[in-house]
């Protein structure tokens, strides 16, 4: 880690600034976003380690202009003085190919000036791989000890510095951040039954972080071992509490693609109906903003250029606004809220989730596990996907806990598949749990490509759910 | 940049091996929101996987230590060897077992028939073959359009030069139908190897149908237990996820505890499978590590037979690899689809995700479309969700005689399992 911006785009920046100016004198609106992420992966099991790059990193550039009734865009990554006048004609004929499909109608983005440099550093040593590498080792190994039946044990991190530059007529911006995420995953095995469990969390400590992995290791083979007797649950509507990562699932999947508002210009959303209407128990406010809480997902400008929002969503239970891109709120004539998020400089930006949430309520877990007679705690997120436009609900948990008589029996049930309508889900939602956990250890796909770091989380909540 | 970093390589001291991927990809993108151009796109890129092998014994132990980074950008010779030295340092920590790159022989390169004409003028195209099937009341509300050229190249110490140059237009199309009572659509993610028109015009029109049907669509009552026939996508995904864990990692890694010769059906009523590995196209004829691609079986008649995956594991295994593919194979079943729609059944058209968990044995899903065959009439449903036992599944299924070839997959078009509960 270097602890400082990309002085690669540093020392570029005066290049950026020569075609920014070229381009000016063709286009109404033109900006550039410069991305340098440096990262690694280090990965140790039982036999092998490997110390590969991160998947987001990447050095490149993306030009985007508006010729008056098209936004277009040029991806590259190859920037030189003398490779300027190549840029400058691809761009053009970009944007002078025949069209025959007619263009949306939309104005050139006005900006206002800005100009700003942004800094969050790693806190505390940056180890070395082979410090790291001896610590991840010494996890896997104790973790193997504990049980005959642990076959596998899987520890990882990794570290990545993102340095961002956004240029355009009115911006300046250049961001440094880092983040350091830590994986465990355990498989066990009894007779020919195999169950797996794992974890991932992450901060912009790396020496904190591969601390906490150690309980976190332990507690995942823990629970790979209970998994070893767990069977599927008998499908139906049950009362069941959800855990943070599993409201957090809810909060994202479920409902939050539906209040991406590029999902709006595509008519692609029913919440685009239900603003100022209800849409959840009137227990539950939701959030969005890579300024809302502190996690993998939080930056301090997005991909357009737009500083961080804390977007408030949902309050008492009433769908207020949603979130978006600059794009998209060109087209909507709303402000962007700082959610404009590229999967790299080669792809496009589309309205993305940052830190979803629901907010804490005052209810105690203990109390809300007393009041159910039959479902379950499900716990920890597998996977989800999302149905913005009829508001269907896939959201996986990979285990429950079963509730009997508001006692947890201690027999686990995995994978907990549940499905139905959103708006049904949310609205019997009738205790939220004083607690409170944003976690940020995946990533979120828009449709099945666009992937992106994304966080979420919330309070523990009662509701009721088709599991299938 | 390529001969900077293959000239480090080869005078760096510590360097006992190395395997360098280069990919250049020319791609033209286009968006359409609402019938209309929202966006267009160039992406030209060039870039390199750069992997460094150190060998070293310890207690008389031969370790091959590999660390990995990427290139980006031009880099100065000076800063290639500074991370060619990170590398090293950080191999050698690295205890894994030792094994041997793949052996080289002629340098070759393998192309793909590139589409004739100009990209955004053939995007266009493409465009106008869903946007003209527009009607009052459905429309493909999202439509974008990827055009690209990838070009591998794959380079090591022991002479592997391999080259190859692929084309595909992926596209994602979202259809629509704005009914009296409500809106519905459906996801779809097309990809295609060439730009075969009457294909993407069928699939087009073929979208439109089905989200027609999903507005049609209507409740499945009350839970039952019927049988689930899968189509298309959801097929691919089926036997894809039923054979991940056959890979030499996986095995290395003991992920499965299922090793060449053991049975993936216990007693089979049903069809037994065969499923292999291929390479998509000629033009994709080898893998990431320079391994030459050939067909390969990994079940036959319902026993594992083989493995594939990277020579690393390979080689771990003592096994000489098959190699990395893109293609699942997958030999039909006898039935016409006809058969196995005559009792009462669920087919599924749309689902949000096949979910297959090996470990528990579950297979299930949220069904956004599905034609429902009661016996006497078929009527379109959705809003429920199936699951069932794999095991169940896989001892039962039966395969359709019609065929279907998709990126990634190629086989039977419709798999029939046994009785699921629908809820």
């Amino acid at each position: 880690m270097t602890g400082r911006f990309s002085r690669y785009l540093r020392n570029k920046k005066p290049l950026l600034r020569q075609l920014l100016s070229t381009l000016k004198e063709r286009y109404p609106y033109v900006s550039i976003l410069a991305t340098d992420v440096a990262g690694t992966n280090i990965v140790v099991d039982k036999s092998t380690t490997s110390v590969v790059p991160s998947g987001i990193t990447e050095t490149g550039f993306v030009v985007k202009v508006f010729d008056g009734s098209l936004y277009s865009e040029y991806s590259f990554n190859e920037l030189e003085e003398k490779k300027i006048p190549d840029i400058v004609r691809a761009v053009t004929e970009l944007t002078a190919a025949p069209r025959t499909v007619a263009p949306v109608t939309v104005p050139p983005l006005t900006e206002m000036h800005l100009s700003k440099r942004f800094r969050r550093k790693n806190v505390g040593r940056v180890m070395t791989t082979d410090e790291v590498i001896v610590i991840l080792k010494q996890y896997v190994q104790t973790t193997l000890a504990l049980s005959s039946e642990i076959v596998n044990v899987r520890t990882a991190i990794e570290t990545t510095e993102i340095s961002k530059l956004f240029l355009s007529t009115e911006k300046d911006l250049e961001q440094y951040y880092t983040w350091s995420g830590v994986r465990a995953f355990v498989l066990a095995r009894r007779g020919d039954v195999t169950k797996y469990a794992y974890d991932g969390f992450g901060t912009n400590s790396q020496e904190g972080i591969l601390g906490e992995l150690k309980a976190s290791v332990a507690e995942t083979a823990h629970l790979a071992l209970s998994l070893l007797d767990a069977v599927p649950p008998k499908p139906g509507v049950y009362d069941v509490i959800t855990d943070p990562s599993i409201t957090g699932l809810i909060a994202h999947e479920a409902f939050g693609h539906g209040v991406e508002m590029d999902m709006f210009v595509k008519d692609r959303a029913q919440a685009k109906e239900f603003v100022g209407k209800p849409v959840a128990s009137p227990l539950i406010h939701m959030h969005d903003g890579a300024r809302s809480a502190f996690s993998v997902a939080s930056y301090f400008f997005d991909d357009d250029g737009v500083l961080a929002h804390d977007t408030k969503i949902i309050d008492k239970g009433i769908l207020r606004r949603g979130i978006s891109d600059a794009l998209s709120a060109l087209q909507l004539g709303t402000e962007p809220t700082g959610n404009g998020r590229r999967e790299s400089y080669k792809r496009k930006a589309y309205t993305r989730m940052t830190n979803t949430f629901f907010e804490p309520g005052t209810d105690r877990l203990e109390d809300m596990i007393g009041s159910i007679a039959h479902g379950y705690l499900l716990a920890a997120t597998n996977n989800g996907m999302e149905d913005p436009k009829n508001w269907g609900i896939q959201c996986t948990a990979h285990y429950g806990r079963e509730i009997v008589d508001g006692r947890l029996t201690g027999k686990i049930v995995s994978p907990c598949v549940m499905s139905g309508h959103v708006i049904d889900l949310l609205k019997s939602i009738t205790a939220v749990s004083s607690d409170f956990k944003v976690i940020g250890s995946g990533s979120c796909g828009k449709g099945y490509k666009e992937w992106v770091r994304v966080a979420d989380g919330g309070p523990y909540l009662k509701a009721k759910v088709k599991i299938g | 940049m390529i001969r900077t970093l293959l000239t480090a390589l080869k005078t760096h001291p510590g360097v006992d091996g190395w395997l360098v991927t280069e990919t250049a990809t020319a791609s033209r993108q286009a968006f359409y929101v609402l019938n209309k151009l929202e966006t267009r796109r160039i992406q030209e890129t060039r870039e390199y996987q750069v992997t460094v092998y150190h060998r070293f014994a310890e207690n008389e132990k031969t370790y091959l230590g590999s660390s990995q980074f990427a290139v980006s950008r031009k880099l100065p010779g000076k800063e290639c060897h500074r991370m060619i030295e990170e590398a090293v340092h950080a191999a050698s920590f690295i205890k894994n077992q030792d094994f041997e790159l793949v052996e080289g022989g002629t340098k070759r390169r393998f192309r793909q028939t590139p589409p004739a004409g100009d990209a955004f003028e053939l995007l266009d195209g493409v465009a106008h073959g869903f946007i003209d099937l527009s009607t009052d009341h459905s429309r493909f509300n999202a439509l974008e359009l990827f055009l690209t050229t990838s070009t591998l190249r794959t380079l090591n110490s022991r002479g592997v030069d391999l080259t190859k140059t692929l084309h595909q237009l992926e596209i994602e199309a979202i259809p629509s139908f704005d009914g009296e009572k409500q809106k519905v659509e459906l996801y779809r993610h097309f990809v295609y190897p060439s730009l075969d028109w009457k294909q993407i015009r069928r699939d087009a029109a073929t979208a439109l149908e089905e989200v027609a049907a999903r507005n049609a669509a209507g409740s499945i009552g009350e839970a039952k237990t019927l049988p689930v026939i899968l189509r298309d996508e959801n097929v691919k995904e089926f036997f894809q996820t039923l054979i991940e864990d056959y890979s030499y990692g996986s095995v290395y890694r003991q992920m499965t505890d299922k090793k060449i010769g053991d049975t993936l059906q216990k007693e089979p009523k049903g069809d037994v499978l065969t499923i292999g590995m291929r390479p998509a196209c000629k033009a994709d004829a080898f893998d990431r590590d320079g391994v030459i691609l050939k067909p390969a079986v990994i079940v036959e008649k319902g026993i594992l037979k083989d493995y594939y995956g990277p020579n690393q594991y390979a080689c771990y295994l003592g096994l000489k690899p098959n190699g990395i593919y893109n293609t699942t194979a997958v030999l039909p079943g006898t039935n016409p689809i006809k058969t196995l729609r005559k009792t009462p059944h669920v087919e599924i058209i749309a689902l949000s995700g096949i979910q297959i968990d090996m470990y528990s044995g579950y297979i299930g899903g949220e069904v956004r479309l599905a034609l429902w065959f009661d016996g006497k009439e078929t009527r379109p449903v959705s809003g429920f969700s199936f699951s069932g036992n794999i095991d169940r599944c896989l001892a039962n299924l039966r395969l359709s005689k019609e065929t279907v070839t998709m990126d990634g997959y190629s086989g039977p078009r419709f798999v029939a399992l046994p009785e699921m509960e629908l809820l």
